[in-house]
């Protein structure tokens, strides 16, 4: 069960989509942000000119797996949030990144 | 580059169309913005196909009604009734099921008889006695495609109106 829960409130089994959500999901850790604002902010922490279509690819999949939110917002740019299991699965990648990172420098360091 | 917006399923355009303007607005509108967009829209519409099992169906059946057509096509060379009874009936049932799209059920009908032709030409499948006609002489199969859609139609639109009145 647990490891089902994991399953579903993960970023893996987004396909190609993977990447583009993480770094979405590392934009909104920041606060509520808007497309264009995500996008910005994507390209200025990761250097990743990010697309529409892969934008928006990434923010149904995420919404989909409620590990994000619109907010409700008068002005036609929806906002979106960070939702408490989107914290979570963003934290538990971020971790996994962190173990793969470190093994890597390490055979680095040894070859 | 807002055109390419319509390759999207409607329901994600109701959602997400507006502020995805926005985003595509303020994008370099590039070749390699607009391969974005248009890989992002064959994404959307197959999560949206798979999302509803009932229209792929619809889809499967349209194309094997069409693969019918086609296989009567090249086969009863000698009588265009079984085409013709078959677009009649397959277009009958495709638009008495969804009235808005009959025209669209008409042409994939229709469709299927010069792609046949033009398969029977390429594979040397018509009977040497009976020389192929001209493929522009096939577009005489859109008036039984586009009578039987909306004969079905007509019936689904008048049992509508009878039952609401």
């Amino acid at each position: 069960m647990a490891a089902a829960v994991k399953q579903s409130e993960g970023v893996g089994g987004l396909g190609r989509y993977a990447e583009p959500a993480v770094l979405v999901l590392v934009s909104l850790a920041e606060g509520p942000k808007h497309g264009y604002a995500i996008a910005a902010d994507v390209q200025a922490v990761s250097g990743v000119r990010m697309g529409p279509g892969t934008l928006y690819g990434a923010i149904a999949r995420l919404e989909e797996r409620a590990l994000i939110e619109p907010v409700p917002s008068e002005d036609r740019r929806r906002p979106y949030r960070l939702t408490a299991s989107g914290a979570r699965a963003l934290a538990g990648h971020l971790a996994m990144l962190e173990r793969v990172t470190a093994a890597g420098r390490r055979r680095l360091a040894g070859a | 580059m807002r055109a390419l917006l319509r390759l999207y399923p409607r329901r994600w355009r109701e959602r997400y169309g507006e502020e995805f303007e926005l985003v595509l607005r303020g994008a370099p509108p590039d070749v390699r913005t607009a391969l974005d967009v248009v890989g992002g829209a064959l994404d959307a519409q197959a999560r949206d196909a798979a999302a509803r099992p009932g229209r792929l169906l619809r889809w499967a059946l349209l194309a094997l009604c069409a693969a019918v057509v086609g296989w009567l096509d090249v086969h009863a060379t000698d009588d265009v009734q079984p085409v013709v009874a078959a677009l009649l009936v397959f277009g009958f049932g495709f638009g008495a099921h969804r009235p808005a799209r009959a025209w669209l059920a008409a042409l994939a009908l229709f469709a299927a008889v010069p792609l046949a032709e033009l398969w029977a030409d390429v594979a040397h499948l018509h009977p040497a006695a009976i020389p192929p006609a001209p493929l522009y002489e096939t577009v005489i199969a859109l008036i039984p495609a586009l009578l039987g859609a909306y004969a079905g139609a007509a019936v689904r639109w008048g049992v509508g109106l009878a039952a609401r009145g």
